[in-house]
């Protein structure tokens, strides 16, 4: 069988290929509206939504809700009876399954190990994802948006989100799902998973690229001041353009408000950024500390 | 605005309606598919209970037409009335009156003995508890309780035994009054029986509940479902022959052996024996089952899980064969297998083989050896013309020559000693291990080399060193030595150089030349990396042999530490490696990723999976493919309870620390020569090729062996080795005999007694049985010859000679009895007779269970049968 057909058709990837689809099109939709409304808008005119202060929830949400549980519920009992869990082999305690992937939800997580430190990768990032999570509904202070879809009034929430929530967690579970295989090397769909596949590709530390050895002094240096500088600099720079250009924004904000979601963002914006590094330039680690390494 | 909303309100009731009739309608689906989808065994059960009831009940109807037919129905009908008549007369007046006022006195009797039976209970329960205190306290006053407590035990014991005396006659007055009717109705039941018996199947097997049935094994982790499906499996009777429904083949073997409570199915079968929903999931044939079910012969494999020694094994008959391979092929040799330790080189020794080949011969056999013969079993190294002539230089250089060849193709030979070698080659029976133009080799395991071109492969003079005595060029050759003259001798090599050519054979160095120390390097290289040292001796000359201009440019040869390690893989497991760790390589897409297929694939085209693989090809058919593969999918490490281990002869004889028998004296020089146990067990030490001599002093006498080692004869029709050696049809009209062996003609070394002398005596001393009398009891009340006249009539009575042939006439399948007189000791005949399989498992003969009489009788009978000398040898 074609390695495409076979990996969506499996068993356990039935939801993932479900979850693409759903949420593309919720997606899409979504952006659709907010495009149409955000054209009424700048014609001037009323928005569906926007007006409305009180709705029934009785006819025109809980119908619907209970509706959509018993169409779930269908599927759901259908889905149960035609296919079964997807067991494999009898647990071998000394034999580990290659490629050993985690539950699908945290394949995204996973996919961060090839770029991340595990003690950054598995603890510190997770945390930081719920810690920002948490912190959403505290320094947003945007009113706009409520109860109708727009965009051009929520541009930045939009876009972060969708940074972070389609390309870096779902993108990376589909990557984790699809186009990772045994020894957690990159697979093409149309290419066969083989367990005796060898990849030879060395990496190196960033201070190793200009000749200092990442474990010595000099190294530990250039990594500090590398890693620390992207962390003060990424806050320092765009706060000193917002004073500039939208100064009345700053002031709304707050600094401590500014400071954290400043942070959040460019955490975020460090796990592309370690990608491409990775990637492209075969960045092993930036700054090696004896306690973890980042 | 509200009106839309009420419109959409009305659609989505539909949908509601629609959707909660599919929940409806799934809930069904859902129940039907609990109950019938995912238990299929349910309708297996229920299609052989109907199978079962069709067949009990034709049985039965059977049994009632036999009923009627066979007059037991009048039997009954009489039986009937006569019963009705004793009833008759058992509700006349008086009797039924007298009848009745003694079943009343009756029952009050037992009312009393109950109470009296109660209070004495009570009494013995109050002593015990005295006897308690007074043992734990030794208070006389409880002693004193105690006796009182005895006396009224007494009384109240004599009062119920005077009751007991009382009833007997009532009860017999009972049975008086009550006439013939217990024993009439005592026979009609025993009339009936059969057919209610019948009746009480049908019955059972109506009521037996349709269920999962489970065999739980727990110490090996097993809880096989088969049953659920298979029901007639452990069933004595063969409901049908249809699968799911029929009983384990030859399951008095299998089963009988193998109680299925005790061992499961899985264990031997392997397949999911948990799964229950569809048959490629309860055979393991579903992806991520990495144990299918095994099937018919191939489930012999899991015999090797527990049996040490499967060489007797009933049953096991195409595993042993099977397993065979790995001793013809020597996989032993490169693989660590258990229970292969210690076997010996397959191949020759080479120490000295420079002495013994061509030099052409050896690189085009390096090259090929099918090339040379078909029968070949070294495997194809793939050698290049110049790596087989650096492993042949290497070789030759360490027996100390050259590159030479020696050519007899110009010779006229001798045709008179030609003549007499022929002659000598055949009585001395070559042609029962030796293949020669497709002719021959009927001892299939000794894997002796095929001779029809070696007359262009050895020189004479090894030749004649050889036949004189093999172990002097190689210690642990296994061919006999032939007591032949050197005139004998030369005469058959002789015939076999001459005889014995291959027209091809090229013949490059007539002139010798000298070895090259590159050369020989680079062969030292590739008998390291080849492991040529696993089947062959190549070590022991290496110090002796390094001829010093050699050595000055740096030849070394392989000491024996540097040729222990075993060049391949473990095998010890390898019927349970998990399949991740297979190197499929190239071959993933080619051949299903599964271990059998890999295993297959490995013998089929050794480095066929990827670049710089070692092992050779054994070009093997693909029956032996088959079967080979067989034995290793056997090698597992499954956890297989200690309680199911049979440990081999060897092992149980290790842990008792009984050291194995050894030949002594100069019988072990005689064995050591001849080599007898090539065909001949002996203490359970040698071949099943030829009859066990384990107690053949018991068995023979003593003239009758002299006789034969003089002159061997067929005494075993061949039919019976047919089956156990595969023989074609063709070569069953040659009479396979003994080869001779020329005893007698010397004495052995040290002592002065000839050899067949040391052969009688070590027969008479050390292989009796304390079983087998020397002499059989006597019978007193009849004359010798009215006994040999009963044991006649008891021979033509129970059939002898279907299978015993006296004479002409009589069966093939039995020994020849014609001259057992002069043959077997009476007493060996006598304790035979008891139990044909004691001394044999595998007789055919049927155990008769003779008395002591009819045996004694039988025996005297068989000891006059005797030919006088010059008959038996002509036979």
């Amino acid at each position: 069988m074609n390695p495409f057909i076979e990996i969506i058709t499996k068993p356990d990837n039935i939801a993932i290929v479900i979850m693409i689809i759903l949420v593309s099109f919720f997606m899409a939709w979504a952006f659709l509206q907010a495009f149409q409304n955000d054209k009424l808008m700048a014609l001037g005119q009323g928005v569906d939504g926007e007006r409305d202060q009180d709705v029934d929830t009785y006819k025109p949400l809980v119908r619907i809700e209970l509706i959509i549980a018993l169409v779930v519920m269908v599927g759901l009992t259908v889905w149960s009876i035609l296919v079964d869990a997807p067991l494999e082999e009898i647990a071998n305690p000394t034999i580990t399954p290659n490629p050993a992937k985690a539950p699908w939800y945290f394949l995204g997580l996973q996919e961060l190990l090839v770029y991340f430190d595990p003690w950054l990768a598995g603890v510190v990032l997770p945390t930081l994802i719920i810690v920002g999570l948490i912190a959403i509904p505290y320094i947003d202070i945007n009113p706009k948006g409520n109860g109708y879809y727009t965009f051009s009034e929520r541009k930045y929430a939009i876009l972060t989100f969708s940074f972070g929530f389609f390309i870096l967690w779902l993108l990376l579970i589909v990557i984790g799902v699809f186009f990772r295989g045994p020894g957690w090397l990159w697979y093409w769909p149309w290419q066969e998973w083989d367990t005796q596949r060898v990849v030879f590709e060395p990496t190196r530390d960033l201070s190793t690229m200009i000749g200092i050895d990442s474990r010595s002094i000099g190294g530990f240096i250039i990594g500090a001041v590398v890693v620390l500088g992207y962390l003060v600099g990424g806050m320092i720079a765009p706060y000193k353009y917002f004073k500039k250009k939208f100064p009345e924004f700053l002031e709304q904000m707050g600094m401590i408000r500014y400071s954290i979601t400043m942070f959040l963002f460019i955490t975020m914006m460090s796990i592309p950024i370690k990608m491409i590094l990775r990637l492209v330039f075969l960045v092993k680690y930036i700054w090696i500390t004896p306690w973890f390494n980042v | 605005m509200e009106n839309d909303n009420n419109k959409k309100a009305s659609y989505r009731g539909y949908v509601f309606a629609i959707l909660s009739v599919a929940l409806l309608g799934l809930s069904a689906w859902v129940i039907w598919n609990d109950e019938f989808g995912l238990r299929p065994w349910k309708h297996y059960q229920k299609e052989y209970k109907s199978l079962k009831h069709d067949k009990l009940e034709k049985e039965y109807q059977q049994a009632l037409r036999d009923f009627q037919t066979s007059g037991d129905a009048k039997k009954l009908a009489a039986l009937q009335t006569q019963l009705k008549q004793a009833q008759e007369n058992f509700k006349k007046k008086e009797v039924h009156d007298r009848y009745l006022q003694v079943s009343a006195r009756l029952d009050d009797l037992k009312a009393k003995i109950a109470e009296n039976q109660k209070a004495m209970q009570t009494v013995r329960g109050q002593y015990l508890e005295t006897e308690y205190y007074f043992t734990k306290n030794q208070k006389p006053a409880d002693k004193a309780r105690m006796d009182a407590l005895q006396k009224q035990i007494d009384s109240i014991d004599k009062e119920g035994k005077a009751m007991q005396a009382k009833m007997e006659p009532l009860q017999q007055e009972q049975l008086k009054l009550m006439g013939d009717i217990p024993a009439i109705q005592t026979q009609i039941e025993a009339l009936q029986k059969p057919l209610s018996e019948k009746k009480d199947r049908i019955a059972n097997n109506e009521s037996a509940p349709i269920e999962i049935r489970q065999r739980m094994i727990s110490d090996a982790n097993k809880a096989d479902r088969c049953e659920s499906c298979h029901p007639g499996m452990e069933d004595s009777k063969d409901v049908s022959s249809k699968q799911p429904y029929s009983k384990h083949p030859l399951s008095f073997v299998y089963l009988g052996n193998h109680d299925p409570a005790k061992f499961g199915c899985t264990f031997c079968h392997r397949g999911q024996g948990r799964a229950t929903t569809t048959i490629e999931k309860a055979h393991g044939n579903v992806e991520y089952w990495d144990e299918p079910l095994l099937k018919g012969g191939m489930t012999q494999t899991s015999c090797l899980n527990c049996h040490g020694d499967i060489k007797d094994l009933r049953g096991a008959e195409s595993i042993i064969q099977s397993t065979e391979l790995i001793r013809k092929y020597g996989c032993y040799s490169c693989h660590k297998i258990p229970g292969y330790e210690g076997m010996g080189d397959v191949g020759p020794e080479l120490t000295r083989v420079g002495t013994k080949v061509n030099y052409s011969w050896a690189v085009n056999w390096l090259m090929d050896p099918k090339k040379y013969s078909s029968m070949a079993r070294m495997p194809k190294f793939f050698f290049t013309q110049d790596q087989a002539e650096a492993v042949a230089d290497y070789l030759f250089s360490m027996s100390g020559t050259t590159r030479h060849d020696v050519d007899y193709s110009s010779e006229t030979p001798d045709e008179k000693l030609v003549e007499q070698g022929k002659v000598l080659w055949s009585q001395a029976r070559c042609n029962l291990c030796h293949v020669t133009s497709g002719r021959g080799g009927n001892h299939i395991k000794m894997y002796a080399p095929e001779l029809s071109k070696v007359g262009s492969k050895v020189n004479k003079t090894w030749l004649f060193n050889w036949i004189k005595n093999p172990r002097q060029y190689s210690e642990s050759e296994r061919m006999p030595q032939f007591t032949f003259t050197d005139q004998e001798i030369n005469s058959l090599v002789a015939y076999i150089v001459s005889n014995f050519t291959d027209d091809d054979a090229e013949v490059n160095y007539t002139t010798p030349q000298p070895i090259s120390a590159a050369s020989i390097k680079k062969g030292k290289d590739l008998i390291q990396q080849y492991g040529c040292y696993g089947c062959h001796k190549i070590e022991g000359m290496e110090q002796v042999q390094v001829a010093p201009s050699l050595r000055a440019q740096g030849v070394t040869f392989l000491k024996s530490d540097e040729m222990k390690e075993k060049i391949g893989t473990e095998l010890t497991s390898i019927g349970s490696k998990p399949v991740e760790l297979l190197d499929f390589g190239k071959m993933k897409k080619t051949i299903s990723n599964d271990r059998l297929s890999y295993l297959k694939q490995k013998l089929r085209d050794p480095r066929g999976f990827r670049l710089g693989l070692r092992m050779p090809n054994f070009r093997l058919s693909e029956k032996e493919i088959n079967e080979l593969a067989g034995v290793l999918y056997g090698f597992t490490d499954s956890n297989v309870p200690t309680r199911f281990l049979v440990p081999s002869k060897t092992e149980i004889d290790k842990m008792a620390k009984v050291a194995p028998y050894q030949f002594t004296g100069d019988f072990a020089k005689v064995i050591e020569t001849v080599k007898c146990t090539n065909c001949h067990t002996i203490k359970g030490i040698g071949q099943d090729y030829a009859p066990n001599l384990t107690f053949a002093g018991s068995k023979l006498q003593e003239k009758w062996i002299r006789g034969f080692l003089a002159n061997p004869d067929v005494i075993r029709p061949l039919l019976q080795q047919m089956p156990n050696l595969g023989l074609k049809l063709a070569t069953v009209k040659s009479k396979i005999t003994m080869p001779k062996f020329n005893l007698n003609k010397q004495t052995v070394q040290d002592t002065n007694k000839s050899d067949v002398d040391v052969v009688v005596n070590y027969f008479q001393q050390e292989l009796v049985s304390p079983d087998i009398p020397k002499n059989i009891p006597v019978i007193s009340d009849m004359s010798m010859e009215q006994q040999i006249a009963a044991g006649k009539a008891l021979y033509d009575q129970k059939g002898c000679m279907v299978c015993h042939q006296i004479g002409a006439s009589g069966g093939a399948v039995g020994p020849n009895l014609s001259n057992v007189g002069n043959r077997l000791n009476p007493g060996y005949i006598f304790v035979n007779l008891e139990n044909p399989r004691r001394f044999k498992s595998d007789v055919v003969e049927p155990t008769y269970g003779f008395t002591e009489r009819e045996r004694i009788l039988l025996t005297n009978y068989l000891m006059t049968l005797k030919l006088n000398n010059s008959d038996a040898n002509t036979k």
